[in-house]
């Protein structure tokens, strides 16, 4: 009964860790850019994927969805900044904002198929709508570049002064900029009336309706700006890498989203970004040091955060300060 | 006076078994009428009938005069017809004070901002710690509803029917599990509820029927055995017979 003290304040606490996250999210991409200098473009990929697995977080975690095809909108992103790209439109800024309002169309899309079924059957429906897009594109070859993926991006300068140089250093700062400036925004979301209603249709519909709230409605909305997100980090992918590959529409990739969010925790968004950022470091580290047998090692570890750890790293860290009273 | 709720020779059917049997009722404006009778009589049942969880097979329910048949329960929720659950239906990682201002907020239809926290609404703060302190929940505002006692939450579900400001409540079981210490809270919140409110009570308490109803509806394998005053409950011979069976 008195294992919280009831005068604690919320809000304050709230907006607090909103700052000391972003903080974080900051230290740690300044750190990683200094320490890891060699290894910037495979932080960038790691930062669009975070905005991939926080757009899934929204749908599945927050809203109680379950989709094995997130990628279909970071697909649809990542092909919507390629194929603008490579038809002329040079501007960073502007494809990303195609790859944003791609994924948005392609999250309202998902979202009207995929909240028709219920459980085991909207998984069904997100893996076939993931799998007809990429043999879509994968047909479409003529447009999309096909098996061979779409290549021959030319991205201009960010803010007509940063060149996407070689090294990748003008994507890395973009990349972090919009994750943090896209996980402080969907704190707040969450947080939000609407963000409330979705987490209540997750937790209870019965509830929720007999409140007079819809369900189909706030999920669609939630889907779409899901779909925004995730198109973004999709067009991410393709100006920092200026290629873009038939892997950014698969099934695995939709799945290894949905084990990163497991890993970090799903509801948070800082459980997304620790996800990401845990699952791909010890993704990156072990299959160098053991090509053969890191999967093996990937399962364990998912196994041990999901019996020790349910509500994921990042839940287990939250968890911890709660108690604290932090 | 004014018909609130009108409900006429509804039916339902589980396979062969008639659950709810050709029931009409009516609440006034102001009515106050307990359903009773004994478990698996249909009361619960019928609350979702009347609530729109169920879809009858036969029959009519006019809200307000309006016919609400074939609307959704979230449209009759809209048009005033709150109910409450027998078993609480609570969003367990959410804190009390989420539970009140979010019904305030669907209430008011402000749930589709995105930006901003209700914290920064005061009038919607204000309105949920008054509802909550009425039930004397305040000082659980910003507990998480997994951690307080079973009491508390049906107090909490009381708490969100209120604040949805209805036309027609629908308690089902209200004082079910909660501590006989706590009943006067029950029973003082009833006392309070604004009263030109009807109100259909379900409960087993006979305490608090005879201290809240005026009227009585006894339902029996799904059909209407008894209807008047508490005080012609005792000796009707129907009811005896409902609950006590026939040989006696």
């Amino acid at each position: 009964m008195t294992l919280v003290s009831a005068e604690r304040p919320l809000v304050p606490r709230n907006n607090l860790r909103d700052l000391l996250g972003a903080t974080i999210v900051l230290l740690v991409g300044v750190g990683c850019y200094f320490v890891f200098p060699d290894n910037l473009a495979f932080l960038t990929m790691l930062l669009s994927t975070a905005l991939l697995v926080m757009s899934l977080d929204l749908v599945t975690g927050v809203g109680g969805v379950a989709t094995l095809g997130h990628a279909f909108i970071y697909g649809a992103g990542a092909y919507a900044a390629g194929i603008a790209s490579v038809n002329g439109v040079s501007d960073p800024l502007v494809l990303l904002l195609i790859g944003a309002a791609a994924g948005t169309v392609a999250g309202v899309v998902s979202g009207a198929l995929i909240l028709k079924g219920h459980g085991l059957s909207q998984l069904v429906i997100s893996i076939a709508l993931v799998q007809l897009a990429s043999e879509g594109v994968n047909k479409a070859s003529s447009i999309t570049g096909g098996s061979d993926g779409l290549s021959g991006l030319t991205i201009g300068p960010l803010f007509g002064a940063f060149e996407f140089d070689l090294w990748g250093r003008t994507a890395f700062w973009l990349a972090l900029a919009i994750v943090i400036v896209v996980a402080i925004i969907l704190r707040r979301v969450i947080r939000s009336p609407f963000g409330m209603i979705c987490r209540g249709i997750h937790r209870d519909r019965i509830r929720v309706r007999a409140m007079g709230a819809t369900i189909f409605l706030p999920l669609l909305k939630m889907y779409a700006i899901a779909g925004f997100v995730a198109g973004l980090g999709g067009a991410l992918q393709a100006v920092a890498t200026q290629v873009v590959g038939l892997d950014s529409i698969s099934f695995t990739t939709s799945a290894e989203a949905l084990v990163m969010l497991i890993f970090g925790g799903t509801g948070s968004v800082f459980g997304a970004l620790v996800g990401t950022f845990v699952f791909m470091w010890f993704e990156h580290v072990v299959s160098a040091a053991s090509p053969f047998h890191w999967l093996i090692l990937v399962g364990i570890l998912l196994i041990g955060v999901v019996l020790f750890a349910p509500k994921g790293l990042y839940g287990l860290v939250a968890g911890l300060l709660d108690r604290r009273g932090a | 006076m004014d018909t609130y709720l009108d409900v006429q020779n509804l039916s339902l059917s589980f396979g062969g078994l008639k659950v709810t049997n050709d029931v009409s009722l009516t609440l006034k404006t102001g009515s106050r009428t307990a359903l009773i009778g004994p478990n698996g009589a249909g009361k619960t049942t019928l609350i979702n009938l009347i609530a729109g969880s169920y879809r009858p097979h036969a029959g009519q329910i006019h809200l307000m005069g309006q016919d609400v048949t074939s609307l959704s329960d979230t449209e009759r929720v809209r048009l005033g017809l709150i109910r409450s659950f027998q078993i609480t239906r609570l969003f367990p990682d959410m804190s009390v004070l989420d539970h009140v201002a979010l019904a305030v907020l669907q209430r008011d239809g402000k749930t589709s901002g995105m930006f901003r926290s209700y914290h920064g609404m005061p009038d919607v703060v204000a309105e949920a710690m008054q509802t909550l302190e009425k039930l004397r929940l305040g000082a659980l505002a910003n507990h998480q509803v997994a951690l307080i006692a079973y009491g508390q939450q049906r107090l909490l579900e009381i708490a969100i029917a209120l604040v949805l400001k209805p036309k027609v409540l629908l308690l089902d079981e209200p004082g079910a599990g909660i501590p006989s210490s706590d009943m006067d809270r029950v029973v003082a919140t009833l006392d309070e509820l604004p009263p030109d409110l009807a109100v259909l009570l379900i409960d087993h308490d006979m305490d608090l029927i005879r201290k809240f109803a005026r009227d009585v509806i006894v339902l029996s394998a799904g059909t209407v055995i008894f209807r008047g005053t508490p005080d012609k409950l005792a000796v009707d011979e129907n009811v005896r017979k409902a609950y006590l069976g026939d040989e006696i």
